[in-house]
């Protein structure tokens, strides 16, 4: 056809077809899903924290609340990954969009990762930095009944909070997802992805520390409200150990959307 | 002489151990509009779904101005427009969304405004104007399948390939989607599959036949319908059996098709030889008085006489 002087051709990035790609999950975002998300995070969460240290008055620490806020996020956010994840790249197979979708010139590698990092944003934004805002300007600005106002945290140290968030729920969705690339179905990937959350959080032994996320976040069961060293380094400001878990929380996130790619470049439709 | 706008050869493909695709040899020139026939299962959509990366080839390769559709898929399919056989979107986006989604897959793509006109402008090309904001998952099948021609089209493809692009469509819909594929003539190749001959005859400069997963014929309709074989009508009354059984005996006879017409049957008799048919046929018809021949007469051949002549359909009483 005669070309389109509105038109520039630019040469294929390495992923290519990942910001078309991107943008298509991101207008998922801002559509009803996204609406849904924000409404079921905000109700839950602050709804929470406002009964958690508003109207609690055995609470007396000027940080209460936002230990909360951690403990709360360790619950939702593999939840939530676990949950839209599992139904990613299913639910395209399932209706056949998938096919048309890599019928474009996008890779097979983009599209995976597309999903991956479509989902893990919209719940970051959504689940942690919005809630985290959230949580930053009201939960200081209100008049407990114990009378003791409640301090905001040091703000660098809450960035570095959710970027651990962020990473937590980077490695349930690429793990979730790239279950669903060796089983194409929701349940088994979803059930695998529960049990690996389970795990890390009921397991806390010193060398499961090392190499999980869950050194940083949880407490026994028997002591859910323990403080660990991630509500202990928001705040109290201790240093944040091991880091080790972080690093390799990272390196399972990076395997597991490799492994997904790897297979879903051999797939046929 | 331009570089090919797709070039198939030597295309294998099975499925475990069954054989879909035979050495498939294909070659639609630039600028033609291709149409590809075939009975059900004969492989087209496996042949296109090769071309557009979907499926791995066993054997041989497809390529698109040049460019190998397996090892460079991605820049090949930028510049294919593609409409797969069963046409499904994203329920949750509007048509007006579908369009702009995948304008944005593809590796240029116009500014804003440029985009938003020339959605607007498809949406109306293919009557959808009024349904612009309408979720792809309320569409009726006609509608999706008008809404999967504007979408191959939003890049101005090179190539526009087709599966089935008629199928499901009213036949005012099919009407307006071939004038738009003839409106497309000399500005883009169009290779697209369909069971509906008149309408390949109506807007095609070429055909290729696949048969059992091997092409069997391909060329200009002209070619193909004076190397086809010719064919007789013959309208005829009473118990036709007998003649029926004595006429698919003769050498000459390729085959007769056989159809209700009233109380009547009107056949299409196809023939490899043409000066016999004149000395013989009539002659043998007649020879048989449980039935009467009310019409007989050469028929004028068209692309669906020379299609079941080359796919070998014989004999239906």
């Amino acid at each position: 056809m005669s070309p389109d002087p509105s038109t520039v051709r630019r040469p294929f990035p390495v992923l290519p077809g990942l910001a078309g790609l991107l943008r298509g999950e991101m207008t998922r975002w801002l559509g009803r899903r996204g609406l849904i998300h924000l409404i079921a995070w905000t109700v839950v969460i602050q709804g929470v924290l406002y009964i958690d240290t508003v109207h609690n008055s055995d609470a007396a620490a000027d940080w209460r609340g936002f230990d909360l806020l951690v403990h709360l996020w360790w619950i939702g956010v593999p939840l939530t990954s676990i949950a839209i994840a599992q139904n990613a790249l299913v639910e395209e197979r399932a209706d056949d969009t998938a096919p048309w979708v890599l019928s474009k010139p996008v890779s097979r590698s983009a599209y995976v990762v597309g999903k991956i990092l479509g989902t893990t944003i919209g719940i970051v934004a959504i689940g942690i930095v919005l809630q985290a805002a959230i949580a930053y300007a009201w939960l200081p600005a209100v008049e407990p009944e114990t009378g003791l106002p409640i301090a905001r945290p040091e703000l660098g140290h809450y960035v570095v909070v959710l970027g651990v968030l962020a990473l937590v729920a980077l490695m349930f969705v690429a793990l979730t997802v790239s279950l669903t690339t060796i089983v194409p179905w929701r349940g088994p990937a979803a059930a695998v992805g529960l049990v690996v959350w389970i795990l890390v959080w009921t397991a806390p032994h010193e060398r499961i520390e090392q190499f999980t996320i869950g050194g940083l976040l949880v407490g026994e069961l028997d002591q859910p409200r323990r403080m660990k060293p991630l509500a202990e380094y928001l705040v109290f400001e201790t240093p944040l150990e091991p880091t080790s878990s972080i690093v390799w929380t990272l390196i399972a996130a990076l395997a597991f959307s490799a492994l997904g790619v790897l297979v879903y470049r051999r797939q046929q439709f | 002489m331009p570089e090919p706008a797709l070039e198939i050869h030597d295309l294998h493909k099975h499925f475990g151990r069954t054989e879909v695709l035979h050495s498939v040899d294909l070659v639609v020139p630039v600028d033609s509009i291709f149409g590809f026939l075939g009975p059900n299962g004969a492989g087209k959509s496996t042949t296109m779904k090769i071309v557009m990366g979907l499926l791995r080839p066993s054997g041989g390769r497809a390529l698109v101005f040049g460019e190998d559709a397996h090892r460079h898929g991605v820049a090949a399919r930028s510049r294919i427009g593609y409409l797969p056989q069963h046409t499904t979107f994203h329920p949750y986006r509007t048509c007006r969304q579908v369009l702009t989604y995948v304008a944005h897959l593809y590796p240029g793509h116009r500014d804003r405004a440029a985009l938003h006109d020339r959605v607007d402008e498809l949406l109306d090309a293919v009557g959808l104007a009024d349904k612009a904001g309408r979720r792809a998952g309320k569409l009726s099948g006609g509608e999706t399948q008008r809404l999967g021609i504007a979408q191959a089209l939003i890049s101005d493809p090179d190539l526009l390939i087709l599966d089935e692009p008629a199928a499901s469509l009213d036949p005012q819909g099919r009407h307006d989607v071939l004038t738009l594929l003839d409106g497309l003539r000399g500005r883009t190749t169009i290779f697209y599959s369909t069971h509906i001959l008149d309408d390949v005859e109506r807007v095609s400069d070429a055909v290729a036949i696949l048969a059992e997963g091997r092409v069997v014929a391909q060329g200009p309709i002209r070619e193909l319908l004076a190397t086809s074989t010719s064919a007789w009508t013959v309208r005829l009354n009473g118990d036709v059996e007998p003649t029926h059984r004595r006429l698919v005996d003769e050498p000459w006879v390729t085959g007769v098709v056989s159809r209700p017409r009233g109380d009547q049957r009107l056949w299409s008799v196809r023939v490899s030889d043409d000066a016999a048919a004149r000395e013989h046929l009539l002659p043998l018809l007649v020879s048989d008085e449980a039935c009467d021949v009310v019409e007989f007469h050469p028929s004028e051949r068209t692309l669906e006489d020379a299609y079941l002549d080359i796919v070998g359909a014989n004999h239906v009483a």
